[in-house]
């Protein structure tokens, strides 16, 4: 039988973890597979951490952790993903879109960060979404600070380029 | 999550984020549940029926001292003379070579027992929690016929092991020096034949230090292997390709969790010769070129995945033993293989982000040091050495730190 505290907090931490869960997949199926993954993971450890400061950390680690993984495993292989699960907006595609100025497009964005490597779409999500200094994020990935830097840099500028020439289907087909 | 941010992308990453909730899943307890309990089965499978057969002609029994009567780890007071002990001897028939792996699992709440592997034929055994306690392992020897003991993790001596609460080597609640999914340290044996193994676990027990000792011989033999990639290319100049085999064990292709592949290079009609490529991942041939500058070419194999990332793996074929660097770290020269075959050298503080051979026969690596960009340096084996060369800084860069193919055009010409 779950820890009861295991239960509760898969339930109170399930949405926002299942946001962080798309936004390092790109997809929704792979979402919940990847948190459910993760949980999984957890549940055996679960007194140990439910101790620490941060679960939410913990699960972070791991689901950064279980996706490097994945795509190593599947690193090559094409693979279909689905639209964002809403009319993209009705707001045309603008050439040269400023991430610092705007708002941008739901799918845009979306087809942007899928084309990201792993490495970057984690650094650029867990800095810019999960607002984690270098050092947290560093510690999420198992890299180090410079690495990080280095990977949300490529990654900003990945998503700048991509944003500016919108594509129509994942470029890399990586994820 | 920090909603009040005033960063436009992070208003941007949120409200894409959003959309997940249109995939709400009302409860998820069941199929957690039962992922958990598969990895559980699939972890038990993994050791247990070696457990089981080991357990079976397990022969003497575990003397434990007398219990403090708080029930916490008294002063470590026990010499390893004095430390309950057991022995256990175990026939064991193994395909391929002998490997051995030690790993600390977490067997339940705040327990964590070591576990000993013959890996590649289910033969492991446990300490078990019942002998370990509250407060874990805390090294694990392999002496392998009657060699020298061989730490795998922790400390190699039992005196070293202070089992009081909060020391460093010893019993803390909190931390166990070992982590719960430790995957776990390898050694592999080489030559095929019968093989002695003694392990010795030394433990923080439930009564202090104790000593836990298993001896086990295991007979070796050639394994099946199937190929995971392989290159037909004229290394020699001799007008006649040669053919490179990377072959894992059979079943094994695909898997990133398989711990060892064999290089395979035959010439003619003459016997293979073969190294072997010991860590986790997948291996691929990257390319050849000529690194040394001998006239014939070194191949540089690729293995996905590990503790560290990608590995390159340079094989040396025209030695009259292929010879392997393995490079999981740049910084420092790095001291070509003795007779064992492996020399790893690893930095925790660098990656090695992509590799191009060039024309010149040289190799380039880029690393991440830190900072902004990776470097990228040329590599040459001179002598023993793989040395660098000097640092030229790229003109350009790995767009993907994993995408070995990513510096064709760029780097340094």
């Amino acid at each position: 039988m779950p820890d009861p505290s295991f239960e509760e907090y898969v339930r109170a931490s399930g949405p926002r973890l299942k946001r962080l869960a798309y936004l390092l997949t790109g997809d929704l199926h792979d979402a919940e597979d990847l948190l459910q993954t993760a949980y999984a993971k957890a549940m055996p450890h679960w007194k140990k951490v439910s101790r620490y400061d941060s679960p939410d950390a913990y699960l972070r680690r791991t689901m950064v952790s279980i996706r490097t993984s994945w795509w190593r495993r599947h690193k090559g292989r094409d693979r279909l993903v689905a639209d964002v699960p809403e009319q993209a907006l009705s707001r045309s595609a603008p050439g040269g879109i400023d991430l610092d100025e705007s708002i941008v497009d739901h799918q845009m964005l979306l087809q942007a960060l899928r084309g990201l490597p792993e490495r970057q779409r984690a650094a650029v999500v867990l800095r810019h979404w999960c607002d984690l200094s270098e050092a947290e994020t560093a510690d999420t990935m198992g890299c180090g600070v410079g690495a990080v830097k280095s990977a949300t840099s490529r990654g900003l500028a990945n998503l700048r380029a991509a944003m500016a020439v919108p594509a129509t289907s994942s470029p890399r087909g990586d994820l | 999550m920090n909603t009040d941010s005033p960063d436009p992308l992070f208003r941007s990453l949120d409200r894409l984020a959003q959309q997940a909730d249109t995939d709400a899943v009302p409860d998820r307890m069941a199929d957690i549940s039962r992922r958990a309990r598969q990895t559980r089965q699939r972890k038990l499978a993994a050791g247990g029926a070696g457990i089981a057969v080991l357990a079976a002609i397990a022969a003497g029994a575990l003397i434990v001292p007398d219990r403090g009567t708080d029930g916490t780890a008294p002063d470590p007071a026990g010499s390893p003379s004095q430390t309950p002990s057991k022995a256990v001897r175990e026939d064991a028939d193994l395909s391929g070579p002998l490997r051995l792996r030690a790993s600390a699992v977490q067997s339940g709440e705040q327990a964590i027992s070591v576990r000993a592997e013959v890996l590649g034929t289910g033969h492991s055994w446990s300490s078990g929690t019942e002998e370990i306690g509250e407060f874990g392992a805390r090294a694990v020897t392999f002496a392998v016929d009657g060699g020298t003991p061989e730490a795998l993790f922790g400390g190699s001596e039992l005196g070293a092991v202070d089992c009081r609460r909060g020391s460093s080597t010893g019993a803390s609640q909190e931390s166990y020096g070992t982590p719960s999914d430790n995957a776990g340290q390898s050694l592999q044996v080489s030559g095929y034949g019968e093989h002695t193994v003694k392990v010795v676990a030394s433990v923080c027990g439930p009564d202090g230090p104790a000593e836990l000792t298993e001896t086990l011989t295991v007979k070796t033999s050639r394994v099946d292997y199937e190929t995971a990639d392989e290159l037909n290319e004229d290394l020699d100049g001799d007008g006649e390709p040669e053919s490179i085999a990377i072959d894992v064990p059979a079943g094994s292709a695909g898997d990133p969790d398989a711990a060892i592949a064999v290089a395979r290079l035959s010439v003619g009609d003459a016997a293979p010769q073969a190294v072997f490529l010991p860590g986790l991942g997948e291996p691929v041939i990257e390319g050849v070129a000529d690194l040394n500058g001998d006239g014939s070419d070194e191949v540089v194999v690729r293995k996905l995945g590990g503790a560290n990332g990608d590995t390159f793996s340079v094989l040396n074929l025209r030695a009259e033993i292929p010879y392997l660097v393995t490079v999981t770290g740049m910084g420092e020269a790095l001291i070509l293989p003795n007779s064992t075959g492996v020399q790893d050298a690893g930095s925790a503080d660098s990656q090695v982000t992509g590799l191009r051979t060039r024309e010149d026969g040289s190799v380039a690596l880029s690393t991440w040091f830190g900072g902004d960009r990776p470097t990228v340096q040329d590599w040459r084996i001179s002598d023993d050495q793989m040395k660098p060369g000097q640092n030229k800084p790229a003109a350009c860069y790995p767009e993907d730190p994993n995408d070995s193919t990513s510096l064709d055009g760029c780097g340094p010409r």
